[in-house]
């Protein structure tokens, strides 16, 4: 009996363990708030020539369904105006959210509480262009974020 | 060793479902995070509207043009609600008014506050108690070249698993000498709520 139990207990337990595994990472990974962030920079009178692009991957599950394709930075007056490119590699309807984070010169963060979480659709296999300007004519570096919904 | 792996993940288990649980947890959140708790006006639509208004305006090129070089003077009007809701357009309008000054491109005056400002400037000249030369001289004030004004409304839709909100802001920039709308933009935002089958 009792060795009858043991093997169940060892059987029961070979079973759970990779189910609890998967259940954890299921748990761990839906609750991931990373994304992909794109960054940029432009200096003034470099007729608005990026001098920096940069796409870095946190979440490599979401870089399967999205890319961003394009970073583009452009003055408009002396403010710089973000231009990103997103294309969705999905055949379904993609409900994300995006976020501009602006830095001045020296890399210190401009007005962040001027830029919120907005949200993002994405269709199937659709490109779509996402626009965005600086709070004020300091900032000469752009990052966004998009990630999936909280 | 199978065992304590089992009785490990068992423990995990439950301290996650624990952490579930319904006791009330208080902590603070992003203010800046998307709330999809309902499909009535929420802090993110307050925010996107602001951020797509001032965007808009800012770019367009005759403002470009007439912020180039100076920094005209614009007057707040209120915001018709034209919704079902109460919405608090004074809060819209204080975000776009705080987003432009912080830009550099416009100044801004206010009505608002003009009773508490002739009291003191009354104070000042009959009061007895400030130095004249110092105080503030009425009739200097700066008059408004333009005004915003605009209007929020919505469509609601509805069946009996759906709810569909639609809402439209409207801003515009009046010139005040000529009467010409300058500037005029619209932010759109729809909102979908679906009851789920189970648990709804």
């Amino acid at each position: 009996m009792m060795r009858m139990s043991g093997s169940v207990i060892k059987n029961l337990a070979s079973g759970l363990i990779p189910a609890a595994v998967m259940f954890l990472a299921v748990l761990t990974g839906g609750c991931g708030t990373s994304g992909i962030v794109g960054s940029a920079s432009s200096m003034r009178g470099s007729g608005g020539d990026i001098r920096e692009s940069k796409v870095t991957v946190y979440n490599p599950l979401l870089a399967r369904y999205i890319k961003i394709t394009e970073l583009k930075t452009v003055f408009t007056g002396d403010l710089l105006q973000a231009n990103v490119t997103v294309f969705s590699k999905s055949l379904d309807t993609l409900n994300l959210q995006y976020k501009f984070r602006w830095y001045n010169s020296e890399g210190m963060e401009v007005l962040p509480e001027f830029s919120p979480w907005q949200p993002l659709v994405l269709y199937g296999k659709e490109t779509k262009g996402i626009q965005a300007l600086a709070p004020n004519p300091e900032v000469k570096e752009f990052k966004i974020e998009i990630r999936s919904k909280e | 060793m199978r065992r304590n792996l089992l009785s490990f993940f068992v423990l995990a288990a439950f301290a996650v479902f624990a952490g579930c649980a319904s006791t009330p947890v208080v902590q603070y959140g992003d203010a800046q995070s998307l709330q999809t708790v309902s499909t009535d006006f929420s802090s993110s639509d307050l925010q996107q509207i602001a951020s797509s208004m001032v965007d808009s305006l800012l770019v367009f090129p005759p403002i470009v043009e007439a912020t180039s070089q100076r920094r005209p003077v614009i007057t707040v009007d209120s915001i018709k609600n034209k919704t079902m809701q109460h919405i608090d357009t004074e809060s819209i309008t204080d975000s776009i008014r705080a987003r432009l000054i912080q830009s550099g491109k416009f100044r801004f005056i206010d009505r608002t506050t003009d009773e508490a400002a002739l009291e003191e400037i009354r104070t000042q000249q009959e009061g007895g108690m400030t130095d004249q030369a110092t105080a503030v001289k009425s009739g200097k004030q700066i008059g408004a070249e333009y005004m915003l004004i605009g209007n929020i409304s919505e469509i609601e839709q509805r069946n009996a698993r759906l709810k569909d909100v639609y809402y439209k802001f409207t801003l515009n920039l009046k010139n005040l000498s000529t009467g010409i709308l300058e500037w005029s933009s619209e932010k759109e935002i729809r909102k979908t709520s679906r009851r789920r089958t189970f648990g709804g």
